[in-house]
């Protein structure tokens, strides 16, 4: 016990020894929370359009006045032509041009069905969607509203109107889903390079070689060296936790309680990999090398930037090894969908399994030879 | 008491020792000597617990290497090649945490450590990495010590550490040896043979010869002559045309000649006389234990 506090005391002496570490390990939950969400902001709060009034009608009129009471478009300075308006778009001034032909209103009275050109800017595809289906809803309101009052009698040829409701996410707020994924990248991260780089550093200098000539057992070294990664791992995810609390406005659904404890199970493997990864490597620059492409796959694969459930089957097959995809389940689960202990007992398994497995596999690897 | 039976130890192609065999007697400073890549480190790496060997066995107050290697890190000391304190831990921090390493406090051997601990104390706040390199040398003998070990390592502590401190550490070790440590030491540097109650010379990983540096002295083999020379490269020169088993190097300002059979000495007072020096100038001289060591390494 002796062995390992003072094992403990000289890993956080070091830390805070070293002016760029401790402040990393400070500043890195704010910096990527802070930066990330907003660079991988999605949603659409405001499209320029450019309306074209070729009719001039109370129609059109009605028309253009829907589309400024929408909110979501803002008409952009005073262009009435065409080709201005093509080369406002063409320099990304604009994102929608709507052009409303001449006999519009004529057209609707006959009953003929008139055609109105949107022309979308699609350099951001997001954005263009988006817009587009903006539009047409506008645009099908509209004409079913002047349907009911010019075209007696009204027939309507059993119109379905959809009205979707997203579940956990009512706003569809893209934010909901990318801080929880932040989470788990920092985690992963300060998990299992912090660990790997200060063995493996240990190396380097030699200092390994008198620890290893001293009585200290192996747990004794393993525990010593653990439990400070841990300890920040878990200061990180909670400073983490604040910030989305407190900056984003997400509320954690579930338990919180139940979520550090999950983390500190995650923790565990993920220090046990950059421990593992620390055994195989002589060097900082090898061990960053693989602990930067097994993150990377590990995080791809995860389910952050698309929906596990709409990868191939191989991928999902691969996750199933995966502990940050179990991970980042968890992590939606609790906070958005508020899951409990019964709704994770899959995740919980496979992340304490994969725990288990690489500290048994430290156990069996670890020796006290320098080779 | 270290007994060290026919070790050898390969890395790759490189053999690193061959067949070693020796023994150290309790209370002893033993000093293993030889050029870089001799093997020496290679030898306390296995002697510490820190390698395996390939073949052999060694023991050491009766704890096997390989059986009981845990009983060995409790009695031993180590002082490695290079130092390896924690650079951003200060003095004292690196004392402790060695201390504790071995379950004891600083207190509790603090007289073993005081003389060398005394000077290094007015600078324990200071980081280990910003000592000078004779500090650094001390302080790693400090933490090597705390624990009082039965048998202290030390791999090429006067390596690059200027000739006062050197003279100073020797005389640290002789303290030590007073406490009742076994001092096994291993150095590139053939004089410091003679500080050591015995030691073995090592050369591409076998062990050429043991004894006390007097014995050694002892079984030079010839005669030997110092010649004064005023410029060394034309004497060499000129005494590659010198025949019969006779041995020749520079020392210092001198060509040491060494004659294995006295008929030859006849041969080099002529040859001396042709290339132009005076009788004078070549001396008898009575071997040191370095050239002991090159005649066993060289012919």
């Amino acid at each position: 016990m002796r062995t390992v506090l003072a094992l403990i005391k000289k890993e956080f002496l070091q830390i805070f020894r070293n002016p760029l570490l401790w402040r990393l390990i400070v500043f890195i939950p704010f910096l990527m929370l802070m930066i990330f969400p907003y660079a991988a902001d999605l949603d659409i709060k405001n499209l320029n359009i450019v309306v074209i009034d070729h009719d001039r009608s109370t129609f059109s009129q009605d028309l253009i006045a829907k589309l400024d009471g929408h909110g979501l478009f803002t008409r952009f300075g005073n262009i009435q032509n065409k080709r201005e308006a093509d080369n406002a778009l063409e320099r990304d001034k604009i994102d929608m041009i709507i052009e409303i032909p001449q006999a519009y209103e004529r057209d609707v009275q006959k009953g003929i069905q008139p055609t109105i050109s949107v022309t979308m800017n699609a350099i951001n595809g997001m954005k263009a969607g988006v817009g587009v289906s903006y539009i047409t809803n506008v645009l099908a309101d509209f004409m079913s509203e002047i349907h009911v009052v010019y075209n007696e009698p009204v027939e309507l040829p059993g119109r379905i109107s959809m009205i979707s409701n997203y579940w956990f996410n009512e706003k569809m707020n893209f934010r909901n889903i990318f801080v929880p994924g932040i989470l788990t990248i920092l985690v992963t991260m300060i998990g299992s390079l912090l660990s790997t780089l200060n063995i493996v550093r240990e190396k380097e200098m030699g200092t390994i070689e008198q620890l290893n000539i001293t009585p200290m057992k192996k747990h004794q070294f393993i525990f010593g060296k653990m439990i400070p990664f841990w300890l920040i791992g878990m200061f990180e995810f909670g400073v983490g936790l604040l910030i989305m609390r407190f900056f984003f406005g997400i509320h954690v659904q579930g338990s919180v309680i139940l979520l550090l404890a999950l983390t500190g199970i995650f923790l565990l493997g993920m220090l046990g990999l950059g421990f593992l990864v620390s055994i195989f490597s002589r060097t900082q620059v090898q061990s960053m090398f693989i602990i930067v492409f097994v993150f990377i796959t590990f995080i791809l694969l995860s389910g952050l930037f698309t929906s596990i459930d709409s990868m191939p089957e191989w991928a999902k097959i691969i996750n199933t090894i995966n502990p940050v995809a179990y991970f980042m389940g968890i992590l939606k689960l609790v906070i958005l969908k508020g899951g409990t202990l019964q709704n994770l007992q899959t995740e919980i398994i496979s992340l304490s399994i994969f725990a288990v497995f690489i500290n048994t596999l430290i156990l069996f690897f670890y020796k006290r030879e320098i080779d | 008491m270290l007994k060290i039976a026919r070790i050898s130890k390969s890395f790759k192609k490189v053999e690193a020792l061959k067949d070693v065999t020796f023994e150290v007697e309790n209370g002893e400073i033993f000093g293993v000597v030889g050029p870089d890549g001799a093997g020496k480190t290679t030898l306390f790496n296995i002697l510490v617990t820190l390698i395996n060997p390939d073949k052999g066995s060694a023991s050491i107050n009766g704890f096997n290497i390989d059986k009981d290697y845990k009983k060995i890190r409790e009695v031993i000391g180590y002082l490695p090649g290079q130092f390896s304190l924690y650079p951003d831990l200060s003095c004292y921090e690196n004392l402790d945490f060695f201390a504790t390493l071995y379950g004891n406090s600083i207190e509790e051997n603090y007289e073993l450590i005081q003389p060398i601990w005394s000077q290094l104390e007015p600078f324990k706040d200071r980081r280990a990495g910003r000592l000078s390199g004779g500090m650094k040398q001390k302080l790693a003998l400090c933490c090597a010590l705390v624990h009082r070990p039965q048998v202290l390592f030390l791999d090429e502590p006067t390596t690059g550490v200027d000739p006062v401190s050197r003279r100073e550490f020797w005389s640290i070790l002789k303290e030590i040896k007073k406490e009742g440590i076994t001092v096994l030491v291993s150095t590139p540097y053939m004089d410091e043979a003679t500080l050591c109650d015995r030691v073995g010379l090592m050369q591409n990983g076998e062990l050429l010869k043991i004894g006390s540096p007097e014995n050694i002295v002892a079984e030079f083999s010839g005669l030997l002559f110092a010649l004064r020379a005023s410029e060394m490269y034309p004497l060499l020169e000129k005494f590659k045309n010198l025949s019969g088993n006779i041995h020749y190097y520079p020392f210092g300002q001198q060509l040491h000649i060494a004659v294995s059979h006295e008929a030859d000495v006849g041969l080099l007072y002529d040859f001396v006389k042709e290339i132009g020096y005076g009788l004078l100038d070549l001396q008898q001289i009575t071997p040191s234990i370095e050239d002991c060591f090159i005649q066993l390494m060289a012919y």
